[in-house]
């Protein structure tokens, strides 16, 4: 069963997209801050993560390269969940080592074509 | 026993003294190693010496080498200049033994010439013998003509006396008939002279002279008439005047002729000849022999006549179109007019006999400086043209303009003795002039305050782009984020069809609900804020309790608190009050909720009220993020957030709003804030809002 982490602070948001990954099969652990979720993701070791920018207490780049410069976390790829309207946001964040974004609003449609895009990348499809 | 001791003791004594022999003998060999090694040291050190004196000596050698090297080379350089001496010596050897050659030659000619000469001499004195008895012979032959010269002499002077008289008797003759001869020339000659005079006189004066008879025949005619005339002199001589110049026939020339031979008076007349194309100055003498006319060619003057004419007439067309369009002055040197034109007078406004007489300066403005004065003086002075402008006073004390140009007249010293003064008046241009003038430093006023307005105002603007472009990253992450949580709600809701997920649906309908407000809530931040831009809140008063509404405040916050964070509250005072409780609600719920938004879990929030004096003071403090001093100017300003609330949600518009809020209540709005600390914000406001 494949593992993903969700980092977002809004609760609504962040409750919607666990109940919707779980409705598909998968393993998944949310946090409501950056801190928080770095943190989970040395513990869980999950198969991908979602993170959004926009966070208090360590934001979104700060996560990013907390974990691409740990080895127990290097290799785990991570999709923003971006609000920006901003592009430059969004190539900053790939410039980073993020492995893909989620533009809100997004539905589940959104959500999964990414998760399995990335996935696929990740096994060398 | 004992003996076999005895012979061990020997034996030990014997290899004791061997022993000390051996020892003995060490000691020397030491020694004497000692002493080589002392030796080698001292070779070492020697031959070190050595081995430094070689290197020196090799040195030297090289050095030497060297000399030599050099010195080979000067020898060389000696030996191939000595060869060339060598050789310049055998030429002048050369040169020599020819010179002695010839030497030789010359003392050997030199002795010839001696012995001819010796040769000579011998027979000089050969000569001078024969010359002594030459003379005495000769003495002997004088003495004999002395003799003959007195027998002569005699006889002469018998002869002489006779040839004397006859002599005198000549000169007598010759005088009379010389003295009469010279009379005769002399009566001649003045008669020769006389005609002469006449004719050449006649003949040299430029004028045409021709004389002629009662018949118009030509008696005479003098040089400059002959050029003219078409036949010779003496082909002309006796001819009659018409037959000469038939043109003529019935001029004026004629007819003045005519009536000078008629009147017997003097006729003059000047015209234009036309046959020879030139003018004519002809006086007619009568006499009773006849006419004699003088006539003299007076084209050239005539032509110089007419361009004087025309020139006088040019300089009159002149002076009238100077007088007309300009003004005119001539003053002495001194400075006095002398004289002004009508023009002069009308811009000047002053009357003519107000200005003849008067000094120049009665028109000076006072305008221009006495150094630009001077310069003028001082080029006229000096005999040169002085052009400028010139601001000067009329009578009436106004001032004008005038574009000047002053001519010195000189005397035989190159002195001005009056100076013509020619101005044009240029006030309207100098007025123009200063018009636009100050027109363009008007215009560069205007053109240094737009920019200084543009320049703030872009500033401004700047200032506000940056909010705005922050705002705009800001609300698109507060909106977007509730609008992805109604979207997965709804998709959601969709897949919990099932009767028994009834609570899931549920769930979710409140979730897409408190999304949409959340939504909402900052759409009327907005609308506030733009309500309150424009002025178009309305205020409501009315009466309640500030406790109670206070408690009702804080039960809504404390659903928005985080995980340990609680509300500390303190009321002092009166509790009832005239407002408007809308907009002060709207107050406490944007101040406690950013408390809590910018505090960290398990953090107090202190609120506390005081009515006093009929002035309600309202205190929220946190001990969140705090301001950065820096920042804390800007806090009031929209779309504004501190750096260190980024990525914490808001608009950015709260506080703006608040402000204005408390502005409506009639209150004021401070804070004290600690980086890293918190915040406190303070609100008063009027108990009554109608007092």
């Amino acid at each position: 069963m494949k593992i993903i982490l969700v980092i977002e602070d809004n609760s609504n948001l962040r409750e919607n997209t666990c109940e919707i990954l779980e409705l598909s099969g998968y393993e998944v652990y949310s946090a409501v801050n950056g801190m928080d979720g770095i943190a989970l993701a040395k513990e869980k070791k999950p198969h991908i993560i979602l993170c959004d920018i926009m966070m208090p207490e360590a934001d979104g780049f700060v996560v990013l390269k907390e974990l691409k410069t740990n080895s127990e976390t290097s290799d785990i790829p991570v999709i923003f969940l971006t609000a920006s309207a901003e592009k430059s946001d969004v190539i900053a964040g790939l410039g980073m080592g993020a492995n893909g974004y989620i533009r809100k609003p997004f539905g589940p449609g959104e959500l999964f074509s990414e998760i399995e895009l990335c996935l696929k990348e990740v096994n060398g499809e | 026993m004992a003996s076999a001791l005895i012979i061990a003791h020997q034996e030990l004594a014997q290899l004791k003294k061997e022993n000390g022999r051996r020892a003995a003998e060490f000691i020397i060999a030491a020694r004497e190693l000692v002493f080589q090694k002392g030796e080698k040291v001292k070779r070492a050190s020697e031959l070190v010496i050595v081995n430094r004196e070689l290197i020196f000596q090799k040195k030297e050698k090289g050095k030497r080498v060297l000399e030599l090297l050099n010195a080979n080379k000067a020898l060389t350089l000696l030996n191939v200049q000595t060869e060339k001496r060598a050789a310049e010596l055998l030429i002048a050897i050369n040169e020599l033994s020819f010179q002695n050659e010839e030497k030789g030659k010359r003392a050997a000619e030199l002795i010839i010439a001696n012995q001819e000469h010796a040769y000579q001499n011998k027979e000089k004195e050969k000569r001078a013998d024969e010359l002594r008895v030459a003379n005495k012979e000769l003495a002997i032959q004088n003495a004999e003509n002395e003799k003959r010269t007195d027998e002569l002499t005699f006889v002469n002077e018998k002869f002489i006396k006779s040839e004397a008289a006859l002599n005198k008797l000549n000169e007598v003759l010759e005088e009379i008939v010389i003295e009469r001869t010279s009379a005769l020339q002399e009566s001649v000659k003045e008669t020769i002279k006389a005609n002469q005079d006449k004719e050449s006189v006649l003949n040299r004066i430029s004028d045409g002279v021709v004389s002629l008879d009662n018949e118009w025949r030509y008696t005479f005619l003098n040089n400059a008439a002959l050029a003219t005339h078409p036949v010779s002199k003496e082909a002309t001589l006796g001819m009659v005047i018409w037959d000469v110049y038939p043109d003529l026939h019935e001029t004026i020339f004629w007819e003045k002729y005519h009536e000078a031979m008629l009147s017997k008076k003097v006729v003059e007349i000047e015209s234009y000849y036309t046959p020879m194309n030139i003018w004519l100055s002809v006086k007619i003498y009568p006499s009773s022999d006849g006419l004699t006319i003088f006539s003299k060619d007076i084209t050239k003057r005539k032509i110089a006549d007419q361009k004087l004419e025309q020139s006088l007439r040019e300089v009159s067309d002149y002076k009238y179109a100077l007088e007309e369009c300009c003004m005119v002055a001539i003053t002495n040197q001194k400075g006095i007019i002398q004289y002004v034109n009508a023009n002069f007078c009308e811009i000047s406004k002053y009357k003519y006999e107000e200005l003849v007489g008067q000094n120049h300066r009665i028109i000076n403005s006072g305008y221009h400086s006495k150094e630009f004065i001077r310069n003028l003086w001082t080029t006229i002075s000096n005999g040169k043209i002085w052009r400028g402008e010139i601001k000067n006073k009329a009578k009436d004390e106004t001032m004008y303009w005038v574009s000047t140009t002053i001519v010195p007249f000189l005397n035989e010293d190159g002195k001005p003795y009056k100076y013509l003064a020619l101005r044009s008046d240029i006030t309207m241009r100098k007025q123009a002039e200063e018009r636009i003038l100050k027109m363009n430093e008007e215009l560069e006023d205007k053109v240094t305050a737009r920019t200084l307005e543009l320049t703030e105002s872009l500033v401004k603007e700047k200032v506000l782009n940056e909010m705005k472009s922050r705002f705009v990253s800001l609300a698109s992450h507060e909106f977007r984020t509730p609008l992805s949580t109604i979207l997965s709600s709804v998709s959601l809701i969709d897949s919990y069809s099932h009767e028994n997920q009834k609570a899931s649906r549920i769930k979710h309908i409140e979730r897409i609900r408190s999304s949409v407000k959340d939504l909402t809530g900052i759409l009327e931040d907005f609308l506030s804020l733009d309500k309150l831009e424009l002025g178009k809140t309305e205020i409501t008063p009315e009466v309640f309790d500030l406790n109670e509404f206070s408690h009702d405040i804080i039960e809504e916050v404390n659903f928005m608190l985080k995980k340990g964070q609680h509300i500390q509250y303190t009321y002092s005072g009166e509790k009832e009050l005239l407002q408007d409780k809308k907009i002060l609600k709207n107050v406490f719920l944007n101040l406690l909720s950013n408390a809590t938004k910018y505090s960290g879990e398990n953090q107090v929030i202190c609120l506390s009220i005081e009515l006093a004096n009929s002035i309600v003071s309202i205190r929220v403090k946190d001990e969140g993020i705090g301001i950065p001093e820096e920042e804390q100017k800007n806090m009031f300003q929209k779309f504004y957030r501190g750096k260190n609330a980024i990525h914490i949600q808001g608009t950015g518009l709260g506080l703006t709003i608040v402000k204005k809020y408390v502005e409506l209540l009639k209150g004021t709005i401070t804070f004290q804030s600690t980086f890293n600390l918190g915040t406190v914000f303070t609100v008063e406001f009027p108990q009554n809002i109608l007092s």
